[in-house]
């Protein structure tokens, strides 16, 4: 950064220090005084949070282990209202729980106590620097508008009107003439969207009687000529639809005010434009822009110096492009990778061992038979297990890309369904000594994709098997009510995580998460295909004193947790699939 | 000489430590198991093994982290050789091998990427343990 540009945003930026040391409260403020900031200490959280939302905050400083370490709910709430406002998180405690938990916040920058005002000094300096090169671009984001609503809007006169800055009058009088595109219906003239903004964008060019700009507008994406004093030459319609500005605001102003909306130029090693000039090369930058909403969009900004026939460059064009869409189908693939690495390492992790020992001549020599068996069973189950994990991925993906068929056809729940996935789980069930009770009733075949349903009803009967305790009974039965089948699944003796169990409630699983899991990713699928079946997955889970289920939360905050003994209560988890019978098939006489 | 040293597994995966216990026992080892840090720690107090093998997470992401810092900082058991197995670094995107045997940061003499075969564990053991 520049000096000039240091001291500029000195004297400019508002850095607000929230924390109940006194020590260090008055320890920043002094000191970031004397280094030429305004400071301010802030106490109450309703006060911080009012001051985010109404944009008076530059930088955060934030102690995390304050409070009880209360902050740490804060940074989620603060990324809310502004997504883009640097945390400079400060805490006493040196432990990896607290760094790591400070890092998954997404804060820009983490200290420990003692504070060193030196280190202090320089993460704002940073942060005002990433402030000034990713924040303020704001403007060039288009804003997230579906497609389809772009091409198929249909506009009256009034909006037509607002968006060509036309009168009614000489609207009508162009539509009636041909000259614009329109539909008369019932005496009133409507318009699409995008017929409109094409004419405007032909009629911008025409207008302009300069043929680099006409080429400019044969381009989609926001383009500008900066010329060497870092003024705005030409540019094409989108560039100003971007920027949502008027060509004569554009037209011979510095860019950084245009794009940026800032006073002083971008510093030197990160404005593309400015590199441009002065290596001759092209040159590309990654800009991390914020739009209104706080959702971050990622914009390669392209600058290409323009030689004249002396080789000197006097011109560049910067090209903005939105690969927002790109970036985050990498970032999906990398969670995805992740998540296979991980899952795979860990379930492959027994399986080698167990194999590896068998085919060791030494090794093998000493294992006898029986335990053989079980080294073959336990990896059989792991590689059944990897082998649903994937097929779990393909469906999710299917899911996703709106791929996922759904084929139903008449199905007999307990041949079809039941006694194909329980026979399928046999190495599962056997490895930890677990039996399953099937208690299927006399039921009348269901509609239903039976690859599906099958699909879902193996995943429970593998979290169950997880959960379950070793040489515990799985109760499983198949019922219908008035309108539904149910099939019902319960453990008893271990409960399910509770976090595990938020796919089901929350509905939401994000396979960009760190920490999603197999358990997760087969209840989200089983969940998705009650749904596919215009059914529902319902799980509880908790803890069971005599017969009567009561809920972790429940229990835990309640006097008998402390009181009753370990010996005294059980948990338990119970997963219930209801489908629809989908009756109407059977009365449009579908297949019976 | 191995049949008198004692190994400690500490790992939540109950199909690995199956699988491990028994190569380390065919290999004649004395094995112990345990499942969170905390009974690891217990363990260690009635009995101090030869060496430990142990996950990263367990009860939390770090719990393994945090247990070789522990068991560094006693006196009692700062000298037993640690062996972190663990296919955790899928999670962190760190390279858990470069970080191993710092003591600051990964105070561990040995750091092995699971999956892994029984035969390269035993070499690591016995190399461990003299």
């Amino acid at each position: 950064m520049r000096p000039e540009n240091v001291s500029y945003l000195r004297r400019h930026a508002h850095i607000a220090i929230m924390d109940n040391d006194r020590g260090s409260v008055e320890l920043l403020l002094r000191e970031l005084r004397n280094l030429g900031y305004k400071t301010e200490a802030i106490e109450q959280t309703n006060i911080l949070l009012r001051k985010i939302k109404n944009d008076l905050i530059d930088i955060l400083i934030l102690a995390v282990d304050a409070w009880g370490g209360g902050r740490f709910e804060l940074i989620p709430l603060i990324k809310k209202l502004r997504r883009s406002l640097p945390i400079i998180a400060i805490s006493g405690d040196d432990s990896l729980e607290t760094a790591t938990k400070v890092r998954e916040q997404g804060v820009f920058f983490y200290a420990l106590k003692p504070l060193d005002v030196h280190e202090i000094d320089i993460a704002v300096k940073n942060a005002l620097a990433r402030k000034q090169t990713f924040q303020r671009p704001i403007a060039v984001v288009r804003q997230p508008v579906a497609r389809s609503e772009i091409e198929h809007e249909v506009l009256d006169i009034n909006e037509a009107s607002r968006i060509l800055k036309l009168s009614k009058k000489t609207l009508a009088k162009l539509a009636k003439q041909g000259e614009i595109p329109a539909s008369r219906i019932a005496n009133r003239w409507y318009f699409i969207r995008n017929q409109i903004c094409d004419w405007m964008r032909v009629r911008a060019a025409g207008n302009q009687g300069n043929y680099s700009t006409l080429i400019l507008e044969t381009i989609d994406e926001g383009v500008a000529v900066v010329d060497k004093r870092l003024k705005i030459v030409s540019c094409n319609s989108a560039y100003l639809k971007s920027l949502d500005v008027a060509r004569d605001c554009v037209i011979g102003e510095s860019c950084y005010r245009v794009s940026h909306r800032s006073v002083v130029p971008c510093d030197d090693s990160e404005c593309p434009v400015r590199k441009a000039f002065k290596t001759q090369q092209a040159v590309k930058v990654l800009h991390i822009n914020y739009d209104n909403e706080g959702k971050e969009h990622y914009c390669d900004v392209v600058a290409l110096p323009i030689k004249d026939k002396h080789g000197n460059v006097n011109s560049v064009l910067e090209v903005i492009r939105d690969n927002t869409e790109i970036h985050s189908l990498n970032r999906h693939l990398n969670g995805i990778m992740r998540f296979f690495a991980r899952e795979s390492r860990a379930t492959l992790g027994a399986v080698m061992m167990n194999i590896s020992a068998l085919v060791d001549e030494n090794l093998s020599a000493t294992i006898g038979n029986s335990k053989r068996n079980e080294m073959l069973v336990s990896s059989l189950c792991s590689l059944k297990l990897m082998h649903d994990m994937i097929r779990n991925y393909i469906v999710s993906y299917q899911v996703e890309n709106g791929k996922l068929q759904c084929n139903k056809s008449t199905v007999h729940v307990a041949d079809n369904i039941i006694h194909p996935v329980i026979v399928g789980s046999a190495p599962l069930l056997q490895k930890k000594a677990i039996t399953i009770d099937p208690n299927i009733a006399q039921l009348r075949p269901a509609y239903c994709d039976v690859e599906l349903i099958k699909v879902a009803f193996t995943n429970l009967i593998n979290t169950a098997a997880k959960y379950a305790a070793s040489g515990s009974m799985i109760q499983c039965t198949a019922e219908a009510d008035d309108s539904d089948l149910v099939i019902l699944v319960s453990i008893v003796g271990t409960g399910i995580p509770y976090e595990k169990l938020r796919v089901v409630s929350d509905g939401g699983l994000d396979v960009e998460q760190q920490d999603m899991s197999d358990a997760e990713m087969g209840l989200h699928i089983a969940r998705t295909i009650a749904e596919k079946h215009d059914g529902v997955l319902s799980i509880e889970s908790g803890y069971l004193i005599g017969n009567k289920p009561v809920s972790f939360d429940d229990f835990r905050t309640s006097e008998q947790y402390s009181s009753l003994g370990r010996v005294n209560y059980r948990e338990f988890a119970t997963f219930q699939l209801r489908i629809p019978y989908a009756d109407r098939h059977w009365e449009d006489g579908g297949d019976k | 000489m191995k049949a008198s040293k004692n190994i400690l597994i500490v790992d939540d995966d109950v199909d690995f430590v199956e699988a491990t216990k028994l190569v380390l026992e065919k290999s004649g080892y004395h094995v112990e198991t345990c499942m969170s840090a905390q009974a690891c720690l217990e363990k260690m107090k009635a009995k101090v093994p030869d060496l430990i093998i142990m996950d990263v997470m367990m009860e939390t992401d770090h719990s393994g982290f945090d247990l070789c810092r522990e068991i560094r900082r006693n006196q009692d058991t700062k000298e037993i050789p640690i062996l972190m197995l663990t296919a955790v670094d899928e999670k962190y995107r760190m390279n858990f091998g470069t970080a191993a045997g710092d003591e600051s940061w990964l105070p561990v003499d040995c750091y092995i990427d699971k999956p892994v075969e029984a035969k390269v564990l035993l070499e690591r053991i016995n190399k461990l343990l003299g």
